[in-house]
Parts: structure tokens; C-alpha cells; sequence
């Protein structure tokens, strides 16, 4: 379609000089939000709402005490998902890019997070009372990089084979892991009673909303992620669109979950940022439809629009005015 | 509290097709909003009667 | 405009309101004859959904957002609101589909795409918002889940899911409050606009480029077949009345030109 002929359909399209019917837009309104409220009404009463309670540490320590010491382990030396993240918690990672475009890294650290120190050393520094437990802290804090890297790695190997006591605790094969048992002991029962959970919700004022630190210690783990693979929200179960239960989710994610199914987003380490990227462009490319030479002209070509305005069409047939 | 009358707290059930992986819950969602756009359409529209007004 | 309403703003801003929408376009009571489908209710079921939203909402927010944990009432309203965002987005994106099947952009009507199309993107990450801020293991889930592609593109530089203060504000103000604004913008284009007429088909049943319409005085129109844009086809003549009497015509006719 020419440009020309374009715009004397657009000029055309302006106005409509044909004939109109009686409309009633006040009515139209109060329907709809009847209909609306009866469906949302009748959807409620059919089907509720899903409401899975949420885990919390305390549950993870008393439920899989080995899996929670080997995250903690692996807080201790900077192993851990959060701890070689980068960018917005710390700078051990230089995170994901598309080319030379590094937004991760560009747009710094906001929100500052060290994790052998916020997820194991400043809870239990705040433990009083406890020497035995003090005095492990100090000469882990005192060894040398490499001697604190031996114990947390030879402890992490032997947590691989590590047993969970009927009281609660875990059992590990003997070795050389010098404070680091005693370490891990002590957060084990802090988390245990729920103190861990507090302490790691605590910062510098006394109201809180910030979750950042729980959430992403569990995250850490196995917990999370083994409840959400047995409610099918897996990244590989296209879990973004799915809800807890059979309730139907975030349908319209679709398209944001595709990607990561398919290469070279499934098999990449840049995989979110280069899905964002593509997203960003196509929403770009829905928002700006009218402007782009062929997908504009699709409905042109596949005549939906006959069956929509087929009555239209028919008085126009008929010889009727130009109604 | 009162109970729904469907309970919907089990895990879904799944729906597999090539490498497709949906809930049962979500592909219903779906083919329903295609069918609904079929009947919507399709299906006929009240014709206006008497007392149209002139532009 | 007078000399006064010239010089005064709040003049120049009722006469530019006023003359954009004046209130038979604002609140019509007649429509174009064309619009004879059920395609067309799919806009109006959309914004009674978002109604719904923001009523049950609202009354989440009387009691925090704990409370529908903890009482039958408050897991109704929570359930109500669920219910609504379904339908909110199952009837968006029907009506998506229908303007985009109509090319509903077309007269100068870009701006209502492209509000409309906004006003969809923003409304997912509003529902995001609200699904971080449940409270529940979901939350958790999510949280956990999305802070990783928001951090890859930076925005989890200042906008963290796993931070219940900041996703709870998002979700009950600033969110919403875009997306009404949208909303708002996009239905008084609509008024503003009209509903977009339908294609005007050439005797071979294709999409015409040109008005067809009769202009003063006694030239025809020129109109041209798809795609040529140069070559001018006759106007068709209306076909004669059938011989069992004219039929029923769908609407009033338009004044004839004089």
C-alpha cells in the first residue's frame, strides 16, 4: 500500500459520516460491572484463592538441618549464589551483559551484602553469653584466607555424606575443619529457635520491611526450590506462568518463559538479560504497531474484520446508504 | 472460613506437548479466551429496531 | 474565545477540554451503525474488571496486608481481587485482539493503541507487584525468582522484589495510579476519535484506500483498488431496490450531501 493511498484511508477513516443507532454508554458501564462482579463473585465462591504458607529458617533448620549447614558453609566462604552474585549485592561477580553492555555492573551496588558476614558472623556475634562460641568466631576471623578456605571446603566435602540426628542436629565424619563445626553447631540451633530469622531481618532501625536477607539465604538453599518444583514453578517447568496449586497464574508471562525453553537463552549464563532485551524490544515493537510496514498491514490481509462488520458490509451490499 | 466448593489446592496437573510445559489450569485459561474471541466474532449481534436516530 | 478567556489559563484549558470533548462526545448516547458485535464489549468488561481490582483492593488495604491470612472475610476479598486480575487480563486481551484484528489505529487513532498497549505493559508488572506482596511461600517463590532478570538488566538496582515495604507502595499506589492514568488517557481518545470505522471495500470485496464517500457537488469520488493507490475505479452506484420491497436497512441513513 502506497504511502499516498495510506493516507487517504486515514483521512477516510477519521470521521464517520454514516448513520448511528440509539447507545446508552451509562448503561453499558453498570452491566459490565455487574457482569464482572457476578463472574468474580461466582469464580470465588467456586474456587478461593491459593495460600501456601510461606517457609521460614527456623522450618528449614529443624526440616533439613544438612542442607541448611551446607548453605551456611558456603555463606562462610563466599560460595554461595549470593555470595559470588555482583551487582546489587556485592562486587564478587561482574553479572550478566549483552555485549559491552553491562547494565548489572553499571548501575552499582545498591544494596550491599556480604554474606559470611550478614548470613553466619553478625548473627552470631549478637549471641551473648556463649564463649565457647565467641572464641571460634574471633580465630576464624584471625586465620588466613587460605587456612579458612581449607576448613570450609574439607567441611563442605564431608557435609556431601552428612546424616541428620533424631535431635535435630547433623552428624559429620571427623576431619580437620577447625572452627568451623562449632561454627555451624551454634547457628544450626539459633536458626532452630527462630532467632535467625529476626536477626537476619535487623539493620540499623527498628521497623522493617526488607527481606532481602532471609529471602535470599533460603534461596541459597534447597528449601524454596523444592517446594516449587513440586507445584511445578520451576524455570524448566515454565514455572513464571504457573500458581501454587491448580490455580491458573500469570498466563500472560508466556512469552517472558518461552525464551528461557529455547537456545541459546536456555544454555546461556546471560540468559535473563538477553530475555529482558528481547522483551523490551518486542513490547517496544506492540507499543509502536501502527508504525511498522507489515505487521500493521496483517489485518488487511487476514479479513477477520468481514466477520466483525459483516452486517455492515451486508446493508452496504444491499444498496443501503453508507451505513 | 468458608470453603471453596472446588478445592484447587493440589498440584496441577501438566500439560505436555512437544517442549510445551503448561498447567492444565493455564492451558484452560487460554483456549478459553480463543474460543471466547471466536464466539464474540461470530455470533450475532442484537440488531437494532425501531427508534434510530438520525445523524 | 473572549479577550478575557484569552489571556486567562484556566479559559484556554476549558476551551481546548470543551473542544476536544464536548459532552455528546463524552457521554454519548448514539454509536456508528457498524458497531453491531459482541467484539465491542470486550473494552467496557476490561474496565469494569479494573473497578473490581481497585474496589477489593482498596478493602484489602482497610485491614493491612496480613489480614486475609488470617480471616474468612479477608481471604474472600483477597479471592475477589485474584478473580478480578484474571479477568481483567483474559478480557484485555480479547479486546486486544479485536482492535488489533480492526486495525483499530487507523484515522489517526495511534495515540489509542499506543496508550492502550502502555496501559497493558504496565499492568504487568502492577499484578508482579501484588503477587511479591502476598505474604505466602508465592511470594517467596517469585521474589526470589524475578529478582535475578530485574538485577541482570539493573533495574534491581532500585527496584527490589524481595523488599515487602517498597513492593507493597508500588503495588497499592504508584502502579495502579499509572495505570489508571492509562486507562483514562486511552478511553477519552477513544471519545475523542470515535470508534474506528470499518474498511471500505471495493467491488471485489478488498480493503479500499480511498474515501468512497460521495464529495460535494456532482464529481464522483476517485477510488483506487488495493495497492495501486494511482488507478481510479468508478464509485459504486447503490444497487437497486429489491423487487419484494426495500429491505430493512440497519440504521437511518445519513443526511444526503448537499
Amino acid at each position: 500500500m502506497s504511502r499516498e493511498s495510506r493516507r487517504r484511508e486515514d483521512e477516510a477513516a477519521r470521521e464517520w459520516k454514516g448513520g448511528y443507532h440509539r447507545y446508552d454508554i451509562v448503561k453499558e458501564a453498570t452491566i459490565a460491572l455487574g457482569v464482572v462482579l457476578a463472574l468474580t463473585v461466582a469464580l470465588t465462591v467456586l474456587f478461593s484463592s491459593p495460600d501456601d504458607p510461606p517457609s521460614t529458617i527456623k522450618q528449614w533448620s529443624h526440616t533439613d538441618p544438612v542442607d541448611f549447614v551446607a548453605t551456611a558453609t558456603t555463606e562462610l566462604d563466599g560460595s554461595s549464589g549470593t555470595g559470588g552474585y555482583g551487582p546489587p549485592y556485592n562486587h564478587n561477580g561482574s553479572g550478566q551483559h549483552i555485549g559491552f553492555i553491562h547494565l548489572q555492573k553499571w548501575l552499582g551496588v545498591s544494596h550491599p551484602i556480604n554474606a559470611a558476614n550478614d548470613f553466619v558472623l553478625a548473627p552470631l556475634r549478637s549471641i551473648t553469653g556463649q564463649q565457647t562460641l565467641q572464641s571460634a568466631v574471633s580465630s576464624y576471623q584471625a586465620a588466613s584466607a587460605k587456612t579458612r578456605a581449607g576448613w570450609t571446603t574439607a567441611y563442605e566435602t564431608a557435609l556431601g555424606t552428612a546424616s541428620a540426628t533424631p535431635g535435630g542436629s547433623i552428624s559429620v565424619r571427623a576431619g580437620h575443619y577447625g572452627p568451623v563445626p562449632t561454627i555451624m553447631r551454634s547457628l544450626l540451633t539459633f536458626a532452630q529457635s527462630g532467632g535467625l530469622d529476626g536477626a537476619l531481618l535487623t539493620s540499623k532501625q527498628f521497623y522493617q520491611t526488607d527481606y532481602t536477607k532471609p529471602l535470599l539465604f533460603m534461596a541459597d538453599g534447597t528449601v524454596l526450590e523444592t517446594r516449587a518444583e513440586a507445584q511445578h514453578l520451576l524455570g524448566t517447568q515454565w514455572g513464571m506462568m504457573n500458581e501454587t496449586g491448580s490455580y491458573p497464574g500469570q498466563s500472560w508471562l508466556w512469552l517472558y518463559t518461552f525464551w528461557y525453553q529455547i537456545k541459546p537463552f536456555s544454555t546461556s549464563a546471560n540468559a535473563d538479560v538477553l530475555v529482558m532485551g528481547v522483551m523490551g524490544v518486542l513490547s517496544l515493537a506492540f507499543i509502536l504497531i501502527p508504525f511498522l510496514p507489515g505487521v500493521r498491514s496483517l489485518p488487511r490481509r487476514i479479513p477477520i474484520y468481514k466477520l466483525i462488520w459483516r452486517e455492515h458490509y451486508r446493508t452496504q451490499r444491499a444498496g443501503g446508504p453508507p451505513a | 472460613m468458608i470453603a471453596a466448593i472446588f478445592n484447587l489446592n493440589h498440584p496441577a496437573h501438566t500439560v505436555h506437548w512437544h517442549f510445551f510445559t503448561m498447567s492444565v489450569s493455564n492451558v484452560v485459561v487460554i483456549l478459553l479466551m480463543l474460543v471466547v474471541f471466536a464466539v464474540a466474532i461470530v455470533a450475532p449481534f442484537p440488531r437494532h429496531g425501531a427508534g434510530r436516530e438520525r445523524r | 474565545m473572549s479577550a478575557t478567556t484569552k489571556r486567562s489559563w484556566t479559559g484556554r484549558v476549558r476551551e481546548r477540554a470543551v473542544g476536544a470533548l464536548p459532552p455528546e462526545k463524552l457521554l454519548p448516547d448514539k454509536q456508528p451503525a457498524y458497531m453491531a458485535s459482541w467484539i465491542y464489549v470486550f473494552g467496557v468488561l476490561s474496565l469494569a474488571s479494573f473497578v473490581v481490582i481497585i474496589a477489593s483492593g482498596s478493602i484489602l488495604t482497610l485491614k493491612g496486608p496480613g489480614w486475609w491470612h488470617f480471616t474468612g472475610t479477608g481471604h474472600f476479598f483477597n479471592s475477589i481481587h485474584l478473580w478480578s486480575v484474571e479477568l481483567f487480563f483474559f478480557f484485555m486481551v480479547i479486546h486486544l485482539w479485536g482492535k488489533y484484528w480492526m486495525a483499530a489505529w487507523r484515522g489517526g487513532r495511534a495515540q489509542v493503541w499506543m496508550t492502550g498497549a502502555v496501559a497493558f505493559i504496565v499492568a504487568v508488572p502492577c499484578a508482579l507487584t501484588g503477587y511479591v506482596s502476598q505474604q505466602n511461600f508465592d511470594a517467596q517463590w517469585i521474589a526470589t525468582q524475578a529478582k535475578d532478570g530485574l538485577n541482570a538488566a539493573g533495574v534491581g538496582a532500585f527496584f527490589n522484589v524481595t523488599n515487602f515495604g517498597q513492593m507493597y507502595s508500588y503495588h497499592v499506589l504508584l502502579l495502579p495510579l499509572a495505570v489508571a492514568t492509562l486507562v483514562a488517557a486511552h478511553i477519552l481518545l477513544v471519545r475523542k476519535h470515535g470508534i474506528v470505522p470499518p474498511f471500505q471495500l471495493s467491488d471485489a470485496g478488498e480493503p479500499r484506500a480511498t474515501n468512497a464517500m460521495p464529495v460535494p457537488d456532482s464529481e464522483p469520488a476517485r477510488a483506487a483498488g488495493p495497492g495501486s493507490g494511482d488507478r481510479p475505479t468508478p464509485v459504486p452506484k447503490p444497487a437497486p431496490a429489491p423487487a419484494h420491497g426495500p429491505a430493512e436497512p440497519a440504521t437511518i441513513p445519513a443526511e444526503p450531501v448537499p
